[in-house]
């Protein structure tokens, strides 16, 4: 890979450039060294604005993987402030209970807050967007107005003093490197989760919902693990915030305080880690500098505010991708490099077939997939035509199991499979593609790959998080996996490119690599070829030959009859949900009824 | 030619109806096009072929006013459409079906069909939607249905049927076939083959080397922003000519 190399030489100045790692690492230990040196200054009140950055920065940390990986838009999240803030200062106080150290106090403020957060987080599973934004502003209110009522516990309007740590971090710019030390934790677990598989599946799952469920990733699962941490995160800067301020009562959470937080994701790009970071300094420091204007300086900060957005649209992150930008060769040729392919069939199986018996499928009054059964065998290609609206698509749907159909099984071998259980087909060898590519846009072609392989990773979520050995492993077979898909279906090339630049023709085979990765024993594939030229259909052609002789099952719902009849074993045909023909392709061509139905002229 | 046949609002003369000089178009500071030369007559059936990449789209855009121009001109019946924007190039009579078909799908089909025509007078309109769903009985089986209930072939089917319903005196098409059975296929194109006898001019991007020849008049060959053959389809060693034209253009690109 020695084009993105040679673009940093072109940026930077320098003809050796730091490895990839150490390049990403620079910005965040450039920022942290400033502000490890701002105790040198002695100015106190330096010192109370970048501490309330860097508390405020726990909780962004956590809170860009809900909103700007996840898509989430959790908009109160100043509620889990306010119980993080009150549970460390009223433990801390022993107003309730003897009283604790407020270290302790603050452990449990997190794990208060990570189930609280689940609680807040749930309702994502079932509302979208602004109705879920609506339920966290709900939960806001809730807790505010508890703080408020709660007299004998929190001290009601009149408040509560905020926790004092001892030890080390009593003094106050001790107690500020306590702070930054939090959130260069928060930054490293953060950073850690956003760069492994589980941050990856969250961009799909914001993107691309179906096409992650269909490479086994289960949507609860991944927001349930992500709202513990966030809750965790924001609570702990609850508790942060509180020691800051000295005192708290509920007016210190404001909504505003709710839209700083989703501001700075938005403003540093979804999707980033080192964006939201720097936006979220830049949102603390803006009202500091708008302040001496007094009067004007709310709406010095607003115009501060439209002018960032209006100059940087696309958030800080995209404007520091310098990569993604470099220009393309507009003359690009798809070379699929088959022999690539033996290495990503590694599983051993047991030839099994792929059967439906009896699928039926309605939607409202309408037999979407009358009576349907077929068998799809290993190593074969198995061809789906009909009229549009045939049921083709419904017919991957149901085996992909996205519908639970109304009768019948899909069996694999012995197994019959869970019905209406997408995350599960991945995991049983079961891989597919869509027919509107489903692309994360702003991830690279490589992320994208790498999606298709989530059912192989065996770390958990923690080891992810604390970049622990199995993640490492996981991390270097999904990589070599798909740089192995990728050079298979011939776009290595662009590997390293936002997805979102590549023509659409390339995107169907990125989907393609992306199936790959998981080592499946079937391939369902939903239209391939529309779209492509005459060439880049005969190269997809021998492409899914060359993938079936691995062994693969391939079931092809296609419109190009030369590329079906040239390659299929079988064809079934499909005319309103039922079966209308089945047979060799020479058989089916001489079908009168498929000629009326379907071929035409 | 059934120049003849057309309207004789539109016949203001042998000045044809679309005429793109040099034009330089593209993404930002990504130049795709690198000046396209290309007319399309009145009533005339033009097809545009190339590799993929080579600015196809990008071209319909720009003509459609979706994207600036950077250089060169556009003139549509005697106007220059620079600075024009899509709203405007859509009054001016250019209909553009995009490439994989967009259509709204919380509203139903024949909302979205109405929407095709939003400026017609209300009985004019509905007259014209009739008349899609006559071309296309299988969108009129579902007219009250949400577009979301169609299938990918069928959403492809409502998207050109809308472009057809305000009978635009331009109409490009791009890949209007994609994900379309082969038999609707012809039919669509046959559709649009018709529309000439009302005056409508057919810009087609399309993948099928034979479906366009089949189609059109005449035929352009776009490789890297440019033009690099025009021909008409009525030339006996067009084959060859087309050939060389992509031959060309694999050697140039390995």
């Amino acid at each position: 890979m020695s084009e993105p190399v040679a673009l940093t030489a072109g940026i930077t100045g320098t003809d050796r450039p730091l490895p990839r790692g150490l390049r990403a690492l620079a910005p965040f230990a450039a920022l942290f060294a400033i502000a490890a040196v701002v105790p040198l200054t002695g100015n106190a009140y330096l010192g109370l604005i970048a501490g309330r950055a860097a508390v405020y920065w726990v909780l962004v940390s956590g809170l860009t993987l809900v909103v700007g990986f996840a898509g989430q838009l959790a908009i109160g999240w100043v509620a889990l402030l306010t119980l993080g803030a009150y549970v460390t200062s009223v433990l801390a106080a022993g107003t309730v209970l003897p009283p604790i150290s407020p270290y302790l106090a603050l452990v449990v403020a997190g794990a208060a807050g990570a189930l609280v957060g689940v609680v807040i987080g749930l309702p994502a599973l079932r509302l979208r967007t602004f109705y879920f934004a609506m339920a966290t502003l709900g939960f806001a209110t809730i807790l505010n107005q508890i703080a408020l009522a709660w007299q004998s516990v929190t001290g009601g309007g009149v408040g509560v003093a905020g926790p004092i740590f001892g030890g080390p971090f009593g003094s106050t710019w001790g107690f500020y490197y306590f702070c930054l030390a939090a959130a260069a934790l928060c930054t490293w677990l953060s950073a850690n989760l956003a760069a492994s598989r589980f941050g990856r599946a969250l961009l799909a799952l914001r993107d691309a919902e179906v096409a992650a469920e269909a490479s086994g990733i289960s949507k609860p699962l991944m927001l349930v693990s992500v709202f513990l941490f966030a809750g965790a995160t924001a609570a702990i800067s609850g508790g942060l915030f509180a020691s800051l301020q000295t005192y708290i009562t509920p007016d210190a959470f404001t909504f505003d305080l709710s839209i700083l937080f989703f501001m700075a994701i938005l403003i540093g790009g979804r999707g980033s880690i080192l964006g939201p970071l720097l936006s979220t300094v830049l949102l603390t420091i803006l009202p500091e500098i708008a302040a001496p204007l007094a009067a004007w300086s709310t709406f010095l900060y607003g115009a501060l505010l439209l002018a960032i957005v209006l100059l940087v649209p696309g958030g800080i992150a995209n404007m520091l991708d310098f990569g993604g930008r470099r220009p393309l060769e507009t003359r690009r040729v798809i070379a699929p490099a088959q022999s690539m392919l033996p290495a990503l069939f590694v599983t051993a199986r047991q030839p099994a077939t792929l059967r439906l018996a009896g699928i039926v499928q309605s939607f409202g009054g309408v037999r979407a997939v009358d009576d349907l059964s077929l068998t799809v065998m290993p190593g074969k290609i198995h061809g789906l035509i009909g009229p549009n609206g045939s049921g083709k698509t419904t017919v991957l749907n149901v085996i992909s199991g996205f519908y639970p159909p109304d009768a019948g099984t899909v069996r694999l071998g012995d197994a019959t499979l869970p019905s209406g259980a997408p995350a599960t087909r991945a995991g049983a060898g079961i891989a597919r593609t869509f027919q509107k590519p489903r692309i994360v846009g702003d991830a690279t072609v490589l992320a994208n790959t790498m999606v298709g392989g989530s059912a192989l990773g065996r770390a958990s979520f923690i080891e992810a998080m604390l970049n622990l050995g199995r993640h490492r492993g996981d991390e270097k077979l999904l990589r070599e996996r798909a740089w192995l898909a990728l050079r298979a279906v011939g776009l290595a090339d662009l590997a390293e490119i936002r997805a979102d630049r590549l023509q659409h023709t390339e995107l169907r085979f990125v989907e393609i690599a992306r199936a790959l990765v998981s080592d499946p024993a079937f391939l369902l594939l939903d239209e391939p070829a529309a779209g492509l030229s005459s060439d880049e259909i005969e190269c997809l052609g021998s492409l899914i030959t060359a993938i079936s002789r691995m062994g693969v099952g391939v079931l092809l719902v296609e419109h190009h009859v030369d590329l079906v009849f040239g390659i299929c074993e079988r064809v079934t045909v499909l005319n309103l949900g039922r079966e209308l023909a089945a047979g060799t392709p020479a058989e089916i061509l001489a079908n009168q009824e498929v000629n009326d139905a379907y071929l035409g002229s | 030619m059934p120049t003849s046949e057309a309207e004789p609002s539109h016949a203001s003369g042998a000045e044809p109806l679309l005429v793109v000089r040099g034009l330089v178009a593209g993404y930002g500071r990504l130049r795709v096009l690198n000046g396209v030369d290309l007319t399309v007559g009145r009533a005339d059936l033009v097809a545009l072929l190339g590799p993929n990449g080579a600015g196809k789209s990008t071209l319909l855009c720009a003509i459609a006013g979706l994207l600036p121009h950077q250089g060169g001109q556009v003139v549509f019946d005697g106007r220059d459409l620079a600075g024009l924007n899509a709203r405007d190039t859509v009054r001016l009579g250019i209909g553009h079906v995009i490439q994989d078909h967009r259509v709204f799908t919380h509203l139903s089909v024949t909302d979205n069909l109405l929407l095709g025509g939003y400026d017609l007078p209300r009985a004019a309109r509905l007259d014209r939607v009739e008349e899609a769903f006559a071309l296309f009985p299988e969108l009129a089986a579902k007219r009250h249905e949400p577009g979301s209930a169609l299938s990918g072939g069928q959403q492809q089917m409502l998207a050109v049927a809308q472009g057809l319903v305000r009978q635009p005196r331009l109409l490009m098409l791009d890949e209007p076939s994609a994900g379309l059975s082969p038999v609707l296929v012809d039919r669509v194109l046959a559709v649009a083959r018709t529309l000439r006898t009302r005056g409508t001019s057919v810009l087609l991007v399309e993948q099928s080397v034979q479906k366009s020849l089949n189609f059109a008049d005449r035929a352009y060959v776009m490789a890297g922003g440019r033009i690099v053959l025009e021909a008409a389809t009525s030339e006996p060693d067009l084959r060859r000519r087309l050939k060389d034209a992509y031959f060309g253009l694999s050697t140039a690109a390995a």
